[in-house]
C-alpha cells in the first residue's frame, strides 16, 4: 500500500477530453504527414459508493459496477503499520496474515490449509497485509460467489485461532522472506530512506518488520494486537463491482451484524500513534546533513539504486493535490522529469521514477531509480537538479496540462475493475478523506496552478532537508561522489540494522 | 511497472480462455448458486489485401479505446550474434519516423489521458496503446506510421541501447534469483532458437547497430505479418473507414517472410547444470521439461495441471513443499505454451536451512501422486473456478480483452481461439490430467538446474 494513486474522477476527465479538443486544431488528412484530427469524447463517471453504518460502528461501503461478473470484497482497518509497538517492526502486517492461517468460529474449526482450499474453491486467494495507516483483508471471486466469500471473510476476522504452531510456521518463512529481500537493492534503498526521513518515527520502520523484529513475534504479541485492533467500530468493509448495493448491505447485516466490539475502547483512542508522530520533530536539518550521501555498500550488487527523499508534513486536501501534482510531474509516468533526464536523454536506467508516501502523520517523496553502480553519482546528481528544478522554475502551463490528463487518464483506467474500485476506496479511506465518490479530489488536483505548485515547492522542497541514499557496489561510484562535493558516511550491508534509528549494527549486542 | 513502455513479457501469460463462440452464453454451474453467463469476445475478423489482419471487438461500457498492433516476430528471430534484438527494436519504435519525432507516440497517449506499452515475447512483439475514443484514429494513423517508416538516427539508437542494457542489469543481474530463469531457457532448449535469452546480453546488443535496425524493419515490419487489434468504444463502420485509409495502402512486399523452421528434438537423456554465483540467500532448484506447443489439444490438461500444482496457497507443491514441510521458501509450477512448442518448469527456492535434494525428492513425488492417486472432482472443480476468475480479471478493461484476441492470433494463428479454450479447460477430466502429467512430466527427460552461493561447499547430504 505504500503508492497512493491520485483518485481523479469526472470533472477534470471532462475539461481534459474536451480540452484535448480544444488545443489540437484538426489537420487534413493527408499523405503529408498531418495528425488526424481528434474527436471528443464521451463522458463518463465513475461508480458512486453507496455508504451505510450498523449499529455496531462497522462502516459497509458498496461501489457497484454491474456487467463484470467479478466482486473485491475487502475489509479493512483504519490502522496500519504506523501502530507497530517499539521493536515490533512488522506486527500490523505479521498479524494481518496470521488472521487467515486458522479459525475457530462456533460452528467448527478450520486449519490453514482449509481455509486457502475454501478460498480457491471459489476462485480467489485471501490477500491480508498492513500498509502503512491501513490493514487489509480481501478476496476478489465471480459475482455467483459474493455470499460464500463474504461468509468466509467473516469467519477469519471474527474468529481467527492464532494456533501455537502455525504462528512459528509463519515467522519462519518471514524471516527467510525478509532474508532474501536483503539482498536486492531497490528493497534495501526504500527502507533506509524511510528511516532517513523518518527515524524513529511511526512511518520509519520496515512494515514488513525485519528479521530481528519478527523473530521476536509471538502469539500473545499477534492476540494483543489483533484484540485491540480488530474491531468493526474500527473498520469499514467495502464491496466492489458486479453487485447491488442492497444485496451487498444485506449479506454484510447478516455476516457482521452481531459482531460487537471485543473492548470496550473509544474509537478515537485506538489511534494516538498518528497525531503524535505528526507532532514528531524531525531530525534538524543541517546542510552538512544534506551534503551527506548514505552508502549501503553491496559489493556484489549487479546494479545500484539510488533514491532522494524528503519529508512532508501532514497538510490538509490543498497540500495532497499539490503533493500530488507536484510528484506526477516530478516522476509520474513515462514522460516525467526524472523519466526524460534519465532514462530518455542519459540512457541510465530502465526507469526513473518519483513516488508519494502520503501518509495521515508525515508523508515523504521520494525520487529512485536503478543505474549500473559507475553511474550511480551523476543519476543522484540528475536528481537533486530536478527535485529543485520544481521550486526556482515554473512548470510551464504545457506540460502542466498533460501531467494533469496523464494522472487523470490513470486514475479512470483503474476504475474500470472491481479490483481498481477497491484500491480507490482504500486509498482514500487510508488517507483519512471522507469517501464522497471517487471523483471527488479531482477537482482539486485540475485546480492547482503552476504558480500555486512552484510556492508548494518552495516551502517543501528545501535543499538542506533532502536525504540521499545509494545501494550499491560502493568502489565504484564513491570517487564520483567526492568529486561532486559530497560527504559520504558508508555501512556495510553486513552491518546494517533497520532496527536502529541510526541504522548501524551495535556489534556484540 | 505500468510507467515504463518497453518492457520485455518473459513468457506470456496463460493463455486466453473464455466460452466458445458457438454458444451464445455458457452456465457455469459449478455449485448450488446462480450460475455466471459468460459472454464469449463477440469480435469482427477482416483480412486486408495487403495481408493485415483486423480484429476489433466493440464494447461503449468506457469512453476509451484499445489500439495494438502485434507483429509475429520475437526473440526466436533475433539475428544471429545479435541475441536480444527482436527486444531492442521494439524499444526503437517509439524513435522517430518520417512524422514523427522520437517519443511522439507519449504525447499522443499519455499527454492526453492514455497510456502505452510494448512487449516482446519469444513468439512476437506488440505494441499496446489506449486512448480516450476521439483518439482512435490518430492512433490508426500513427501506428500505420511506424510499421512504415521508422526512421531512427544514432544518438537514439546508443542511449536506447544503454537502456536496455540497464533493463538488462535491472531484471537479470540485480535481483537475488535474476539469473536463475535467464539461465533455464538457455539450458533448456537444445536446438530450438528458444534458448537464446530474450533480452540478449550485454556483448550481443552492443554488437547491434543501425543496419540491423534497418534491415529487421523492412523483413518483418510488413502488414502480412501483422494483426492490428481494436478494442472499446468505437463505430464499426467507421472504424473500417479508417483502417482502410490508413492502413489499406501499404504495400505488401514480395519477398517471403523469413520464418523458423528448426523444431526442438526430443530429449534423450536427463541433464543436470549447477552455477553457483554471489547473491544467492538460499539455494534454489529449476527443473524443465519439453512440453505441448499452444493450441495443442494437451494444452488445456496441462493448464489444469499447472493449477492443481501451484495455483495458490491450496495447491499441491505449495502445501506438500511449504507448509507441511518446511522444504521450500517458496515454490512455483508453469506451464509456457508457445507457438512452437511448450515447457513446464518448476522453480523452488530452499527454506533456510534446507537441503535442495530433498527437496527435489519431495517435488517430484508430488508430481508422481498427481499422475497416480485419485483427484478428487472438488480439487479439479477448484483448478477451473481459479482459472475462470483469473480470465474474468485478465478481460475486465478494454486492453486485456484486445490483448485476448491478439495472443491467440499470435500463439496459434487463430483469434478464435481465445473463445475455444474455456470449453476445452471444462472437458478435462482427472484422467486426462493424469495422463500428460505422465507423458510431459513423468516420462520426459529433465532438465535440472542448482543455483547456490558461489563459495558454498556442496553438503554432504546433497552430494549424489
Amino acid at each position: 500500500m505504500n503508492s497512493r494513486p491520485a483518485l481523479l474522477g469526472l470533472i477534470a476527465a471532462l475539461a481534459l477530453f474536451a480540452g484535448c479538443q480544444r488545443h489540437q486544431a484538426p489537420a487534413a488528412i493527408a499523405d503529408d504527414g498531418s495528425l488526424p484530427p481528434v474527436a471528443a469524447s464521451p463522458a463518463w463517471a465513475p461508480p458512486v459508493p453507496v455508504e451505510t453504518t450498523f449499529a455496531n460502528g462497522l462502516r459497509v461501503i458498496v461501489v457497484p459496477s454491474p456487467g463484470r461478473s467479478l466482486v473485491a470484497i475487502d475489509w479493512l482497518l483504519a490502522s496500519g503499520s504506523e501502530i507497530d509497538p517499539p521493536g515490533q517492526a512488522g506486527l500490523a502486517d505479521f498479524t494481518a496474515t496470521a488472521l487467515t492461517l486458522g479459525s475457530r468460529a462456533p460452528g467448527g474449526a478450520r486449519t490453514a490449509a482449509q481455509l486457502a482450499d475454501a478460498a480457491e474453491a471459489l476462485g480467489g486467494t485471501l490477500r491480508a497485509g498492513a500498509g502503512w495507516d491501513a490493514s487489509r483483508i480481501g478476496i476478489t471471486v465471480t459475482a455467483p460467489k459474493l455470499a460464500a466469500a463474504l461468509e468466509l471473510l467473516a469467519e477469519v476476522l471474527r474468529y481467527p485461532a492464532f494456533a501455537a504452531d502455525d504462528i512459528a510456521r509463519l515467522r519462519v518463512q518471514t524471516v527467510d522472506s525478509l532474508r532474501l529481500r536483503m539482498t536486492d537493492p531497490a528493497d534495501i534503498a526504500a527502507w533506509v530512506a524511510a528511516r532517513r526521513l523518518h527515524g524513529a518515527g511511526a512511518y520509519g520502520h520496515p512494515a514488513s518488520g525485519t528479521a530481528a523484529s519478527v523473530s521476536r513475534f509471538t502469539v500473545a504479541s499477534v492476540r494483543a494486537l489483533q484484540a485491540r485492533h480488530y474491531r468493526p467500530d474500527n473498520s469499514v468493509l467495502v464491496l466492489t463491482g458486479d453487485l447491488a448495493p442492497d444485496t451487498g448491505i444485506a449479506l454484510a447485516a447478516q455476516l457482521f451484524g452481531d459482531w460487537l466490539p471485543s473492548t470496550p475502547i473509544p474509537t478515537a483512542a485506538l489511534r494516538p500513534a498518528i497525531p503524535a508522530a505528526t507532532a514528531e520533530p524531525q531530525p534538524a536539518p543541517s546542510s552538512a546533513d544534506a551534503e551527506e550521501v548514505l552508502v549501503i555498500d553491496q559489493p556484489d550488487a549487479g546494479q545500484a539504486t539510488v533514491m532522494l527523499g524528503t519529508a512532508l508534513p501532514p497538510g490538509d486536501a490543498r497540500a495532497r493535490d499539490r503533493a500530488q501534482l507536484l510528484t506526477a510531474v516530478l516522476g509520474g509516468g513515462y514522460s516525467s522529469r526524472l523519466n526524460q533526464e534519465i532514462r530518455i536523454r542519459r540512457g541510465l536506467s530502465y526507469g526513473a521514477r518519483a513516488e508519494l508516501d502520503l501518509h495521515r502523520g508525515m508523508s515523504a517523496l521520494y525520487a529512485s531509480a536503478q543505474t549500473k553502480n559507475a553511474a550511480a553519482a551523476e543519476v543522484l546528481a540528475v536528481m537533486r537538479q530536478e527535485l529543485l528544478r520544481l521550486s526556482t522554475e515554473t512548470v510551464p502551463e504545457a506540460e502542466l496540462s498533460t501531467r494533469k490528463a496523464a494522472l487523470a487518464g490513470r486514475t479512470l483506467r483503474a476504475l474500470q475493475t472491481a479490483d481498481g474500485l477497491a484500491d480507490a476506496v482504500a486509498t482514500q479511506l487510508a488517507e483519512g478523506s471522507a469517501v464522497s465518490g471517487l471523483s471527488a479530489p479531482l477537482a482539486g488536483i485540475e485546480a492547482v496552478t503552476a504558480m500555486a505548485l512552484r510556492q508548494y515547492a518552495q516551502q517543501q522542497l528545501i535543499p538542506s532537508a533532502l536525504r540521499a541514499v545509494i545501494v550499491g557496489d560502493a568502489r565504484a561510484f564513491e570517487d564520483a561522489l567526492r568529486r561532486q562535493g559530497m560527504t559520504i558516511r558508508t555501512i556495510r550491508l553486513t552491518q546494517l540494522d533497520l532496527d536502529a534509528a541510526d541504522l548501524r549494527s551495535t556489534p556484540a549486542r | 511497472m505500468a510507467l515504463i513502455h518497453a518492457e520485455p513479457m518473459p513468457a506470456l501469460p496463460p493463455l486466453p480462455r473464455i466460452a466458445l463462440a458457438l454458444l451464445a452464453v455458457l452456465p457455469l454451474a459449478l455449485a448450488a448458486e446462480m450460475p455466471l453467463q459468460l459472454t464469449p469476445l463477440d469480435y469482427r475478423e477482416r483480412l486486408l489485401a495487403n495481408g493485415l489482419t483486423v480484429l476489433s471487438l466493440e464494447d461503449h461500457r468506457s469512453p476509451t479505446v484499445a489500439v495494438q498492433v502485434w507483429y509475429r516476430v520475437g526473440a526466436k528471430d533475433d539475428p544471429p550474434g545479435r541475441s536480444g534484438f527482436a527486444h531492442l527494436f521494439e524499444h526503437l519504435m517509439f524513435k522517430r519516423t518520417r512524422h514523427l519525432a522520437a517519443e511522439q507516440f507519449d504525447r499522443l497517449t499519455e499527454d492526453v489521458g492514455g497510456e502505452n506499452n510494448a512487449g516482446t515475447s519469444d513468439d512476437g512483439t506488440q505494441y499496446l496503446d489506449t486512448v480516450p475514443s476521439g483518439h482512435l484514429e490518430r492512433l490508426l494513423w500513427a501506428e500505420a506510421e511506424r510499421l512504415q517508416h521508422l526512421e531512427v538516427d544514432a544518438d537514439s539508437f546508443r542511449s536506447e541501447r544503454a537502456v536496455v542494457q540497464e533493463e538488462f542489469r535491472q531484471t537479470v543481474l540485480t535481483p537475488p534469483y535474476g539469473r536463475l530463469e535467464h539461465l533455464l531457457q538457455q539450458l533448456s532448449w537444445q536446438r530450438h532458437p528458444y534458448r537464446r535469452p530474450t533480452i540478449g546480453s550485454i556483448e550481443d546488443l552492443d554488437a547491434a547497430g543501425l543496419a540491423d535496425v534497418r534491415s529487421f524493419h523492412t523483413t518483418y515490419y510488413r502488414p502480412d505479418n501483422a494483426a492490428l487489434v481494436v478494442s472499446g468504444d468505437f463505430d464499426p463502420a467507421q472504424l473500417d473507414r479508417w483502417v482502410d485509409r490508413h492502413f489499406g495502402a501499404i504495400p505488401r512486399p514480395a519477398t517471403v517472410i523469413p520464418r523458423v523452421t528448426v523444431t526442438e528434438p526430443p530429449r534423450t537423456e536427463d541433464r543436470r547444470s549447477t552455477v553457483r554465483l554471489p547473491q544467492v540467500p538460499l539455494p534454489a532448484l529449476a527443473i524443465s521439461w519439453l512440453a505441448p506447443p499452444a493450441g495443442s489439444p494437451d494444452a488445456a490438461a496441462l493448464r489444469i495441471a499447472e493449477m492443481l500444482l501451484s495455483g495458490g496457497r491450496s495447491s499441491r507443491l505449495h502445501q506438500t513443499l511449504v507448509e507441511r514441510q518446511p522444504l521450500a521458501q517458496e515454490v512455483s509450477f508453469r506451464y509456457d505454451a508457445l507457438a512452437d512448442g511448450g515447457l513446464c518448469s518448476l522453480v523452488a527456492v530452499v527454506a533456510g536451512g534446507g537441503s535442495l535434494a530433498r527437496l527435489e525428492r519431495a517435488a517430484l513425488a508430488a508430481l508422481r501422486r498427481l499422475a497416480d492417486a485419485p483427484i478428487a472432482a472438488a480439487e479439479i472443480d477448484k483448478a477451473r473456478t481459479l482459472l475462470l476468475t483469473e480470465q474474468l480479471k485478465a478481460r475486465e478493461t478494454v486492453d486485456g480483452r484486445a490483448t485476448a484476441l491478439g495472443e491467440a492470433w499470435l500463439l496459434t494463428g487463430r483469434a478464435g481461439h481465445a473463445n475455444d479454450e474455456l470449453p476445452a479447460l471444462l472437458a478435462v477430466t482427472a484422467a486426462d490430467v493424469q495422463r500428460v502429467v505422465r507423458e510431459v512430466l513423468l516420462q520426459g527427460h529433465r532438465t535440472t538446474l542448482e543455483y547456490r552461493r558461489a563459495g558454498s561447499e556442496v553438503p554432504r547430504k546433497d552430494r549424489r
